[in-house]
């Protein structure tokens, strides 16, 4: 059978390169490294420091919400992924390498920038392009994003917004 | 004896008459079938013993974290199709939602027609009833239809449809809305609580926690199966080895693991991991004046199945009502940013409709292929043909029509950015939009096939009797034997052919 267009670019021979190439912007230009508030069980800085800004992004604090960082949102992603295969894990970390580095950006005619240097809008609108890109980036926006909204809705601390409450037969 | 793996701190090498490999709908009808003809049964399973006891935290990031393939992630390999698979004791039927059907005539005719089946109504009636029996599968009219599943039925009748109550698999059932967790109240007749209590009292091996890596076959037959034990907490080995050497093996980890466990061991013969249907499902969101709260009540009490045979050159569906909780809404709505917040807000207002397309009907449709990855892991890919594409947006026109039928002020689609429809007039808009892989939320809970059944090896991985074409003591026992999807929910039929499968497997031993 013929690789996925996904295999190609998280999995194949495509991936080392385009991984290498996003490795390689990375080191030219790193991104913002945001500090974990406990230690990190399955994602590396980068990885980590990324899916903290999209969460920014994706479920911001607004209506009276708390912001996904007040929640942990990003140590939470990380403690799910250490739950999973390893291999899992490294597949996440490969797509949020991608949407950091700024030679991949470039590449897809994104700004020169590692994502987590963008202001908010900025951000946005490369998410924006993302998820409207072709299928590759359409892949890696909703790794991320969905990691990152079931991650936040799961949270009690959301619930009142939805009008939802754990039931009353529940146990701790 | 259920051994969790925990528990489990030193290597067993252990021989039996029948290995079960899965717990889940096949492997627990037929473990308990065995282990009645009096046959010693070892059953592997590597997901977690869970309880009501765990279920009643009604924590949805805790069920999917333990009850779900991949934590609740697995995904087709491009991610456009979020597959939720049960992984447990009791496999799918400790999460699924309880809807059961027997196989539908039309889909047992176009196996004999077109698989070389000989099943029938008939052949399988006394199968079914059995677990009917069992598990106390019954139309639900205990209580009044939710107002999520009433949008369905009223949005039915009013545009002339025929709607109906579904049949589930409980006793005393609660009405709480948490199947998908793990049913808090020990109502849900899966087979944690009834085929599996039945082997284990009758003294079946449970092992939990424990992946079978591999089906070691020498000549022409399996001699042993070879297992590792999983932490609970993380998906690592623990280094504790289980080897089964059995007179039989039954490979019943469902669509998806069940071939992926061939690839892996080396039994590539005929079309193993071909020919995997999803019943692809598209939904749409309706928001009402009042409290809908889908969350809360029996999660499908109707369905209508007017649109299930749309012709021979066309994917058909079947509607049904989605119950979400916020982290399941938080991941299926694709808006983000306040968009998502506002959407959120909504959520004890709305109503969430779904099409259940049926796949591998329709001449050359292949459905989906398993394949293994270098570290063994699955990986699914799925294509999405112009006729499903063409479901896709023809159900998105349904499922709006029953909303706003309904009574739904406002009718939103899964796209990222969301078609949005108040009236009638609107519908035309929904063509405008985009549809396919990646373009909307499109979701699978009916994993089938992978290791069809069929009289011919090159087209088929088992035979009529659920066994290996080319290896005799090795059985395929769970949706995975499916050649096309249902039509219908699926769990009674695997209920169904495990049953009917039990004198195959007991008189191979």
């Amino acid at each position: 059978m013929r690789p996925t267009r996904r295999q190609l670019l998280l999995g194949g021979v495509g991936a080392t390169a385009l991984v290498g190439l996003g490795a390689a912007g990375l080191q030219l230009r790193p991104g913002v490294i945001r500090a974990p508030r406990r230690p990190l069980l399955a994602l590396d800085p980068v990885a980590f420091s990324v899916i903290a800004a999209v969460a920014d992004r994706v479920c911001p604090a607004v209506d009276g919400l708390p912001s996904a960082w007040e929640l942990e949102v990003p140590e939470r992603v990380d403690e799910l992924m250490s739950r999973m295969e390893p291999g899992q894990a490294t597949d996440v970390g490969r797509a949020l390498l991608l949407l950091e580095s700024p030679l991949v950006s470039v590449l897809f005619g994104g700004p020169p920038t590692p994502f987590t240097r963008l202001d908010g809008a900025r951000q946005d609108a490369v998410l924006a392009s993302w998820r409207d890109g072709r299928a590759l980036r359409r892949t890696v926006w909703r790794a991320a994003t969905q990691l990152v909204k079931g991650t936040y809705w799961s949270h009690p601390s959301t619930w009142q917004h939805i009008g939802y409450a754990r039931p009353a037969w529940a146990t701790p | 004896m259920i051994r969790i793996g925990a528990e489990l701190t030193g290597d067993v090498d252990v021989a039996c008459d029948v290995c079960v490999i899965g717990s889940g709908a096949g492997g627990g009808v037929l473990a308990a079938g065995l282990v009645a003809r009096g046959l010693s049964v070892v059953i592997l399973e590597e997901g977690g013993h869970h309880t009501s006891r765990d279920f009643r935290k009604a924590d949805e990031a805790f069920s999917f974290s333990m009850l779900y393939q991949d934590r609740g992630t697995r995904a087709t390999e491009d991610l456009a199709i979020t597959l939720l698979q049960g992984r447990s004791v009791g496999g799918g039927t400790t999460v699924n939602w309880t809807t059961c059907f027997r196989t539908p005539e039309r889909i047992l005719e176009h196996w004999r027609r077109h698989h070389g089946s000989t099943l029938t109504a008939e052949s399988l009636r006394p199968h079914f009833e059995a677990v009917e029996e069992r598990l106390g599968i019954a139309r639900w009219d205990a209580v009044p239809q939710n107002a999520n599943n009433d949008a369905l039925a009223r949005g039915a009748a009013a545009l002339g449809w025929t709607w109906e109550r579904t049949r589930r698999n409980v006793r005393a059932c609660a009405n709480s809305g948490y199947c998908g967790f793990g049913c808090p109240f020990d109502a849900k007749q899966g087979m944690l609580l009834t085929t599996l209590a039945d082997a284990v009292a009758g003294g079946a091996d449970l092992y939990a926690d424990t992946r079978a890596e591999r089906i070691v076959v020498e000549g022409d037959r399996v001699v042993r199966v070879e297992a590792r034990v999983l932490e609970r907490e993380r998906t690592r080995a623990t280094g504790v080895s289980v080897v089964v050497r059995p007179r039989v093996v039954a490979l019943c980890g469902g669509a998806v693991n069940s071939p992926a466990l061939l690839l892996r061991s080396g039994i590539t013969d005929g079309p193993v991991g071909r020919r995997t249907m999803l019943h692809p499902v598209v939904g749409m969101s309706g928001r009402y004046d009042e409290p809908v709260q889908g969350w809360s009540g029996a999660p499908q009490s109707v369905t209508v199945h007017d649109f299930v045979d749309r012709g021979p050159d066309r994917v058909g569906f079947f509607l049904e009502a989605a119950p979400v909780h916020p982290m399941l809404a938080g991941v299926s709505l694709p808006v983000v940013g306040a968009d998502q917040a506002e959407a959120m807000g909504q959520l004890g207002f709305s109503s969430s409709l779904i099409a259940i397309c049926v796949d591998g009907l329709v001449p050359g449709d292949e459905g989906g292929v398993v394949t293994v990855k270098g570290d063994g892991r699955p990986s699914v890919a799925y294509p999405f043909r112009p006729e499903l594409v063409e479901a896709f947006a023809s159900a998105h026109e349904v499922l709006a029509a029953a909303h706003l039928a309904a009574g739904a002020r406002e009718v939103l689609s899964l796209h990222p950015v969301p078609v949005r429809l108040t009236s009638e007039r609107d519908l035309p808009r929904l063509r405008e939009a985009a549809y396919g892989g990646l373009r909307h939320g499109v979701f699978s809970a009916h994993q089938m096939g992978g290791c069809t059944f069929g009289p011919d090896p090159a087209t088929s991985v088992v035979d009529l009797d659920l066994r290996h074409h080319r290896v005799p003591n090795l059985f395929v026992v769970d949706g995975s034997v499916l050649p096309t999807g249902l039509g219908v929910n699926p769990s009674e039929t695997i209920y169904g052919l495990a049953h009917l499968a039990i004198d195959a497997v007991a008189s191979t031993t």
